[in-house]
C-alpha cells in the first residue's frame, strides 16, 4: 500500500470528528448543522450555557460559536473555555456579523482560533473546519510523542542509574577482596592489574552518575526566579577553596549579577564552569578566575574567565558535547560531562554558551539566560 | 545493645548479598545477617507466615535493609506491608539500592522507610557505610518498647 493510500485509508477509518455548533440563529443552525453532518457528528445549541454544558458532558473536538447568543457574552464564553483545563486547547471558530467584527477579533485575543463574518460560503467554512481540526490532531500527537519519549528518557535513565551500578559494585567489591585475601599471592605486576581494574571502575561510576545528571537537567522542571550570579558564583567558588585550601587564586566576582534563571540549575552550571576554571589554573602561579557581565546585541552575557591552559579554538565546536575532553586524564581528570550539562542548563533557559580561548592564555566562556533579565 | 539480633537483608543479587555481608564482617559487625531474597519472603518472616511458620514473629530484626527492585513483591510494597500492621510499623527500615532517583527517594520516605542509603560502587565506601549503618542499628539506636 503506498503511503497516500495509506493515509487516505486512516482518514477514512477514523471516526468522525465531533463539532459543536452554538448559533442562536434558527435557520442558520439548521442550515450549517445539515452542511457539517455530512461529515461529522455534529451538535446544535442556541445559547451560551448550553455550550458550557455540551463541552463538560459531551467534549466536542470543535466548536462552531456564533457571538451573538442569548445569556451570554460571546467574548467572555471564549475566555470561560480558554480558562478552563480541559478545552484549553479546543479548536474554536467564531461567526460574527460584518458589525460585529470589533468583537470577534476581541474573541481572536481571548484564544479563538479562527472566525468568519456572515455571509460565508460553505467552503470557506468547511475548509477552516477541516484546517482546524488538522491542527489540534497534530498538535495532540506531538504531545503524545513528547510524553512517550520523555517517558522512554526517564526509564532509560533509570536504568543506568541502577541496573549500571550494581555489577560495577561486583567488581569493585570482589577485586577489593581478591586483593585484601590473595593479594600476597600476586606479583607487583598482578597487584597493579588490580588496582587498574578497580580504577577503572571507579572512572565507570564517574560517568554513570554524570550520565545520569545530564538526564536529570534534561527533565528537571524549569522554576524561574530572580537570582544573584554573583552570590551563587561566590558560594560556589568557597567551596572550591575549601577543597583545596593550600591553593592561592585571586578572585573577581561582580557585584549586581543579577539574572531570571532556575536558581538549582544555574548553581550547576557554575560549579562547572567554575569548577573548570578552577581545574585548569591549577598549574597557573597566579591564577585568577573572574565572574562578571556585558552588555552584547542588547543580551545580558555572563562571562567567566581564567587564566590557565585555555585550549585551542580548533577543538571548540566539541567543547559542549558529552564525553568530549581536550585534555588527557592524566595531565587533567574529568569525565567530559561537565560543559555539557552547562550547554544543557542554558539551552533549557532559552540562552546560548560559547568560549573564547587560546593555548596557554586561559578561557573565557560566556553565556545567557535566555529572557531579558 | 544485642549483638545476637539479626540484621536482616533483603536483596536480590547475589554479588550485592555477598559484598553487604563481606562489608558487614570488615566493619567488625558482629550481628548475623540473614538474607531473603525477595519481598514476599521478606513478609512471610517478618509476619511469621508460610515457609517461615512457626517462627516466633515477635523476635525481630534490628533493623530490615530492603532494596527497592526485588522480584515478585518491590520493596515499597513490604515498606506498604509492614506499616500497615499493628506489628511491624514501628520496624526500623533502611531502604538501600543503588539509585538516588528523587522518585525513589519520595517513595521510600512516603512509605516511611526510617533511613534511604545509597549503595557506593566504591567497595571501601560501602565497608564504612555499613560499618556506620551496622553501629547506629545495632548499638545507638533505642528501639520502641516490648509489645509495640
Amino acid at each position: 500500500m503506498t503511503a497516500v493510500l495509506a493515509r487516505q485509508v486512516a482518514e477514512a477509518e477514523r471516526p468522525a470528528a465531533r463539532v459543536l455548533l452554538a448559533d442562536a440563529d434558527n435557520d442558520r443552525r439548521r442550515e450549517l448543522a445539515g452542511l457539517l453532518d455530512r461529515l461529522y457528528q455534529v451538535r446544535a445549541v442556541a445559547d451560551g450555557e448550553a455550550v458550557l454544558h455540551e463541552v463538560r458532558t459531551s467534549p466536542p473536538d470543535l466548536v462552531i460559536l456564533d457571538l451573538r447568543l442569548p445569556g451570554r457574552d460571546g467574548v467572555d464564553l471564549v475566555k470561560a473555555l480558554r480558562d478552563a483545563e480541559a478545552t484549553h486547547l479546543l479548536p474554536l471558530i467564531l461567526l460574527s456579523a460584518r458589525a460585529d467584527e470589533d468583537a470577534a477579533l476581541q474573541g481572536l485575543d481571548a484564544g479563538a482560533d479562527d472566525y468568519l463574518v456572515t455571509p460565508f460560503s460553505e467552503g470557506a467554512l468547511l475548509t477552516r473546519v477541516r484546517a482546524r481540526l488538522t491542527t489540534a490532531r497534530l498538535r495532540k500527537q506531538s504531545a503524545r510523542r513528547v510524553a512517550e519519549v520523555s517517558k522512554e528518557l526517564e526509564s532509560f535513565s533509570y536504568a543506568i542509574s541502577h541496573d549500571l551500578r550494581t555489577p560495577l559494585r561486583a567488581i569493585d567489591g570482589f577485586s577489593r577482596t581478591l586483593q585484601a585475601a590473595y593479594g600476597g599471592d600476586l606479583d607487583d605486576q598482578g597487584r597493579r592489574y588490580l588496582e587498574r581494574i578497580r580504577a577503572g571502575t571507579q572512572r565507570m561510576a564517574e560517568l554513570i552518575d554524570g550520565l545520569v545528571g545530564l538526564s536529570r537537567i534534561t527533565r528537571a522542571t524549569l522554576k524561574r526566579e530572580r537570582i544573584d550570579l554573583g552570590t551563587l558564583a561566590r558560594r560556589v567558588l568557597s567551596g572550591l577553596v575549601a577543597s583545596e585550601p593550600e591553593r592561592k587564586v585571586e578572585q573577581a566576582v561582580a557585584n549586581d549579577l543579577v539574572a531570571q534563571g532556575d536558581a538549582r540549575l544555574v548553581v550547576a552550571l557554575l560549579e562547572s564552569l567554575l569548577g573548570n576554571a578552577w581545574k585548569f589554573s591549577a598549574k597557573q602561579p597566579q591564577a585568577r578566575i573572574e565572574v562578571t557581565s556585558e552588555p552584547r546585541d542588547g543580551d545580558l552575557v555572563f562571562l567567566v574567565r581564567d587564566n590557565g591552559v585555555g585550549f585551542a579554538m580548533d577543538y571548540a565546536k566539541k567543547l559542549f558535547e558529552p564525553f568530549q575532553r581536550l585534555h588527557s586524564p592524566s595531565e587533567f581528570p574529568g569525565t567530559g560531562i561537565g560543559l555539557a550539562s552547562a550547554h544543557r542548563i542554558v539551552t533549557r533557559h532559552g540562552g546560548r554558551i560559547w568560549a573564547q580561548a587560546a593555548p596557554g592564555q586561559g578561557a573565557t566562556f560566556y553565556f545567557t539566560l535566555g529572557e531579558p533579565t | 545493645m544485642n549483638r545476637d539480633q539479626v540484621i536482616l537483608l533483603v536483596e536480590d543479587n547475589d554479588d550485592d548479598a555477598e559484598l553487604t555481608v563481606m562489608a558487614f564482617r570488615e566493619a567488625k559487625i558482629a550481628n548475623p545477617v540473614l538474607r531473603l531474597e525477595d519481598g514476599v519472603e521478606a513478609l512471610d518472616y517478618l509476619f511469621a507466615r508460610g515457609k517461615h511458620a512457626g517462627r516466633d514473629a515477635s523476635d525481630k530484626p534490628a533493623v530490615v535493609l530492603l532494596d527497592l527492585n526485588l522480584p515478585r513483591l518491590g520493596g515499597l510494597d513490604v515498606l506498604e506491608a509492614l506499616r500497615a500492621d499493628e506489628q511491624n510499623k514501628h520496624l526500623p527500615v533502611v531502604v538501600l539500592t543503588s539509585s538516588t532517583e528523587d522518585k525513589d527517594r519520595l517513595a521510600a520516605y512516603r512509605h516511611h522507610a526510617n533511613s534511604y542509603v545509597q549503595k557506593p560502587v566504591d567497595y571501601d565506601q560501602f565497608v564504612t557505610a555499613a560499618r556506620q549503618l551496622g553501629l547506629y542499628w545495632t548499638v545507638l539506636n533505642v528501639r520502641p518498647p516490648d509489645g509495640w
